[in-house]
């Protein structure tokens, strides 16, 4: 009976006109600032953060919610029209939405993402308001074993997302775990790859670095073909309205839905894995089981599903150790519990008993700024469908602009620019050459986490590898990953046709970079 | 409004004339009226840590009292190397200023970096907080002494610690405190974690054992009772935590460190400048709004005035050397 | 720039070398088996396996017939470039260039003002055009990143009044 008390005092609590309009205002932010190659949720909520020095505690807490959760969306459409992902969380599947567009699917591909986005993140909701406790007593089980396991984890999807080509994937994800150690080792405290270079030391930002790969590299291209006198880009007319078809095909793929989201909460309720990890590991699960893999990255509507659930429900899972012990799932929840403590709203299990209808109305605002996505969402896509009536010759200008500034941005000194710089060359050169770029953004994701927690791992065991498999659910972790090992090299080694044949078909049919 | 907006447009052009003529006769004088412009405040730690918020709270403060925005910029990476290095090199006109933290005593006796605290004005100390020892809830040792014994007796690497990476600041006060008990700086094994909140997660995982971490970083951990503050290595006991005591007034030990933050200008900034900053920043630091600010997050206000704060960096430099070359972490960088 | 895999092979494979070579100077960790240098050192192994993989498939591929009569040059700097794309494409660069090494000292504004207005016209917008184009993109960053996300771009020559 107590409960339905404070839900009531929890509604009162946020549905105000001053918690709606900053709930709004912090939306359209957080979307502008998703959809700026480059710009991320974490700097979305950092900028908000002296604003809600001076805010109530739900209007804070509203800004923040409506902002990260906005930016995720975001970061698909600039993917969808421009093969530039806004996000590292959009990267994952940038190929199969870019594609779908180029198609004239584009209200599918962006449609789709919208909707699906929605639904994982109010499951992710769900999952946070029923079982967050439960979740977070999980969450805490895991050490550096377990960590490591998930990392590995991580990093086998880059095998199975891998595009035509596994042994270039490989020598991609080779490069952004290169990249990776660039700079102070955590673990050792020593430099690595700095070459006397001060900036170095900070390491290979991986925002720079994926503006430089997607943006800069895709500028380049444009520039070349432009020049180049072969045709532009030719957009073909998007018809109908937005979710026309969206309905069936999220019937269609209802496991694809309920799956993706569920491992997004999973991983999100785990600290230090978030949103970005979740829809790559979703996208390849999907792969993995979806009765027709060859078509992932190619246009393919089913793993984009998987994905933009999965990446959403991880922003509700996030919440969870944040909420429930005082752990960061993120950097996003990083700064939300900052906001917590200076709201007075410690957070810990005492902050379900002592202020339940402020855990509630966040909740309460969870659900409606989720929901809010739809329409601000259809008037972004709206908005952002402009851009490719504006000619190549202009907006490419435009976009190297914005990246110049976004690269800056992130370091807040000209070596993000010289970061985007380098990685744009290389990205370039890679793609003409057949290495898909997306792997490198896992690596750069990954590597330190990988490297981190197994070198923790020895340190505690004093050397000894076999206590890899010694608790528990480090041990199924371990027991899964050889497993998935195991089976797909058996399975690539009975499959196994000529290689020379296989490339054959391949420079047959790709012998011009995409476009 | 829009009548406002209107003549301020108008006046626009008059206004920016006006501002060009007063920076081309910037004379001695000008900075009488510092400052003129938005100041930019440099953190050298990510958006969402403590530094960072304490960063954005004082610049929010002295955007009030000095009339012009203080913006945050935070640069990071490098543990702390490139946000330092950043302070010091900015132009010393007083429109860079940054949060210098106890790392700039660290660094450069690891040889990351040149710099040492000789390298910035200081304006005034905000913070200092001292590291606890912090158990697991589920640990066999519920008090320091029982915790002491254990560890005097155990062999070389039997208990593990954690709370930040090699050679931070957390790791060198588990090596002074194993230092003080006699024992050598690696007796408890350091496991560098990225920061305190994996740490902590990794004590109550079972992980490690000890996390030698500030208070204020243990905070939701304590009050979730999954983790108890058994000894505070700081001079005195902690406002906050009036229950846990110190390690030199249990006997335990003789040991106190603490980290600290306080805003430095670059070297040689202006005096006019300079006076002004302290002033305010002295102001702020018994300001209700700050106090409230800092216990919330459960940080240590410890004010000092420009001199006092120079000098307490010069000890620390000292004692971070002493302490550091006895535990064997300063070797020579590649 | 396309390169046949062989030499793309070649190159990893020389990457994957000096890797190991940089990885093999750096300190062991206090008595630990494992130190900074045991990820690279598997990273630039990997490399150099890769690369030979790589240089393995193409010398088989090449015995074959082409297939569609393509023939596979060793090198190629993009056909596309021969056709003028190159003027637009250093531009691009030079205008990134000129982010890093001028606009510390010159200012944002004036070098991307500057940049954006060479780059319009390479790309054979008219005169006039290119400069309102170049000013409305430059001011609209400025407004954005500093104004709205204080962002500090450096000001140069203009600190003081801004």
């Amino acid at each position: 009976m107590g409960s339905f008390d404070i839900i009531l005092q929890a509604l009162d609590l946020v549905l105000t006109p001053e918690v709606l309009l900053t709930a709004l205002l912090a939306g359209a932010f957080g979307l502008f600032v998703g959809a700026m190659p480059g710009l991320t949720a974490t700097m979305a909520t950092a900028l908000l953060v002296p604003l809600t020095f001076f805010m109530d505690p739900i209007p804070a807490l509203a800004a923040i919610v409506a902002a990260s959760g906005m930016a995720i969306f975001a970061g698909d459409i600039p993917g969808a029209l421009l093969r530039i992902p806004g996000t590292p969380a959009s990267a994952a599947y940038v190929e199969d939405s870019y594609r779908l567009t180029m198609r004239g699917r584009m209200n599918e591909a962006l449609g789709v993402n919208l909707i699906v986005s929605c639904i994982g993140g109010l499951i992710g909701i769900a999952v946070l308001v029923i079982a967050a406790p439960m979740l977070a007593e999980f969450a805490l089980r895991f050490t550096s074993y377990e960590y490591f396991w998930l990392a590995t984890m991580g990093l086998s999807c880059a095998i199975f997302v891998a595009s035509s080509d596994p042994l270039k994937a490989a020598i991609a994800l080779l490069l952004g775990l290169a990249l990776a150690t660039v700079g102070l080792d955590p673990t050792t405290g020593v430099p690595r790859f700095t070459f006397g270079q001060t900036n170095l030391l900070a390491g290979i930002e991986f925002i720079p670095a994926m503006i430089g790969l997607f943006a800069l590299a895709e500028v380049m291209r444009g520039m070349i073909r432009l020049h180049g006198g072969t045709a532009p880009i030719n957009m073909p007319k998007n018809p109908g309205p937005l979710f026309k078809g969206v309905g069936g095909i999220i019937r269609r793929h209802p496991t694809n839905v309920v799956r993706g989201s569920l491992m997004g909460v999973l991983i999100g309720a785990l600290p230090g894995a978030g949103a970005d990890i979740a829809a790559w590991m979703s996208y390849a699960v999907s792969k993995k089981f979806s009765k027709t893999p060859e078509k992932y990255g190619t246009g393919h509507v089913e793993g984009l599903v998987d994905a933009s659930a999965g990446n959403n429900a991880a922003i509700g899972g996030s919440w969870i150790p944040a909420l429930v012990f005082g752990i960061p799932g993120d950097s996003v929840t990083a700064i939300v519990i900052g906001v917590l403590y200076m709201k007075g709203m410690n957070p810990g299990p005492t902050v379900f008993l002592q202020n339940p209808q402020l855990i509630y109305a966040v909740f309460i605002i969870f659900v409606l700024t989720t929901l809010m996505m739809v329409p601000l969402g259809w008037g972004a896509v709206k908005l952002a469908k402009q851009a490719l009536r504006v000619p190549s010759r202009v907006l490419l200008p435009i976009i190297m602009s914005l990246c110049i500034v976004g690269a800056f941005a992130m370091t807040n000194s000209v070596f993000g620019i010289v970061i985007m710089l380098g990685m744009g060359v290389t990205g370039w050169i890679l793609e003409e050459n057949g290495v898909p770029v997306a792997p490198i953004i896992l690596g750069l994701v990954l590597g330190p986490m990988f490297e981190r927690m197994f070198m923790t791992s020895m340190i505690k065991s004093n050397g000894d590898l076999l206590a890899f498999f010694e608790r528990p659910i480090a041990a199924g972790l371990g027991i899964c990953v050889l497993l998935i090992w195991t089976v797909s090299i058996v399975k690539a080694l009975r499959k196994r046709r000529a290689p020379v044949a296989v490339v054959a078909e391949l420079e047959a049919e790709d012998t011009s970079p995409p476009a | 409004m829009t009548n406002s907006y209107k003549t301020s447009r108008r006046g626009f052009m008059k206004g920016a004339a006006t501002v060009s003529a007063l920076a081309l006769m910037a004379g001695p004088g000008w900075a009488a009226d510092y400052p003129t412009r938005p100041v930019t405040m440099i953190v050298p730690w990510g958006a969402g840590g403590g530094t960072d918020a304490t960063g954005r709270m004082i610049s929010a403060l002295l955007e009030r009292r000095l009339g012009q925005p203080f913006n945050v910029v935070n640069r990071t990476g490098g543990a702390g190397v490139i946000g330092h290095s950043a302070i010091a090199t900015a132009p010393n006109d007083g429109y860079t200023l940054g949060v210098v933290t106890v790392e700039i005593a660290m660094m450069h006796h690891l040889g990351l970096t040149e710099l040492t605290y000789e390298d910035y004005t200081p304006l005034g100390l905000m913070n200092a907080d001292s590291p606890a020892i912090t158990v697991s809830a589920k640990s066999d040792y519920k008090d320091i002494e029982s915790l002491t014994e254990a560890v005097v007796n155990s062999e070389p690497g039997a208990f593990k610690a954690s709370g930040t990476s090699q050679g931070g600041i957390w790791h060198l006060a588990l090596v002074g405190w194993l230092k003080s008990l006699g024992l050598e700086g690696n007796h408890v094994t350091w496991v560098p974690s990225e920061g305190s909140a994996p740490a902590m997660q990794d004590l109550i995982a079972g992980g490690v054992d000890i996390v030698t971490v500030s208070l204020a970083e243990t905070k939701a951990m304590v009050d979730a009772g999954r983790a108890l503050n058994i000894a505070l290595m700081g001079s005195e006991r902690a406002s906050s935590h009036p229950d846990v005591p110190t390690l030199i007034e249990t006997g335990a030990a003789d040991f106190a460190l603490a980290t600290w933050r306080g805003i430095c200008g670059p070297k040689d900034m202006p005096q006019e400048a300079a006076d002004k900053v302290a002033a305010a920043l002295a102001e702020i630091a018994v300001e209700p709004e700050f106090i409230e600010f800092m216990n919330g997050r459960g940080f240590n206000i410890s004010y000092l005035d420009p001199a006092a704060h120079g000098q307490m960096m010069a000890e620390a430099d000292a004692q971070m050397g002493e302490t550091m070359a006895a535990a064997g972490l300063i070797q020579k960088p590649m | 720039m396309k390169l046949t895999d062989a030499l793309l092979g070649g190159f990893f494979i020389l990457f994957g070398g000096v890797m190991l070579w940089m990885v093999s100077q750096f300190p062991s960790f206090q008595g630990q088996p494992y130190g900074a240098s045991f990820l690279p050192s598997i990273l630039a192994v990997g490399f150099m396996l890769a690369g030979g993989l790589l240089v393995l498939r193409d010398v088989r591929v090449r015995r074959l017939p082409a297939p569609n009569g393509v023939s596979r040059p060793v090198f190629a700097f993009v056909s596309d470039l021969k056709n003028g794309g190159t003027p637009a494409l250093l531009a691009v660069l030079g205008n990134i260039l000129a982010q890093i090494f001028l606009a510390p000292s010159i200012g944002y504004l004036p070098v991307s003002l500057v940049g954006l207005c060479v780059l319009f016209l390479l790309l054979r917008l008219s005169f006039v055009k290119s400069f309102i184009l170049a000013l409305g993109v430059t001011l609209v960053c400025w407004w954005l990143f500093v104004g709205l996300l204080r962002v500090p771009l450096p000001r140069g020559f203009l600190e003081g009044v801004l």
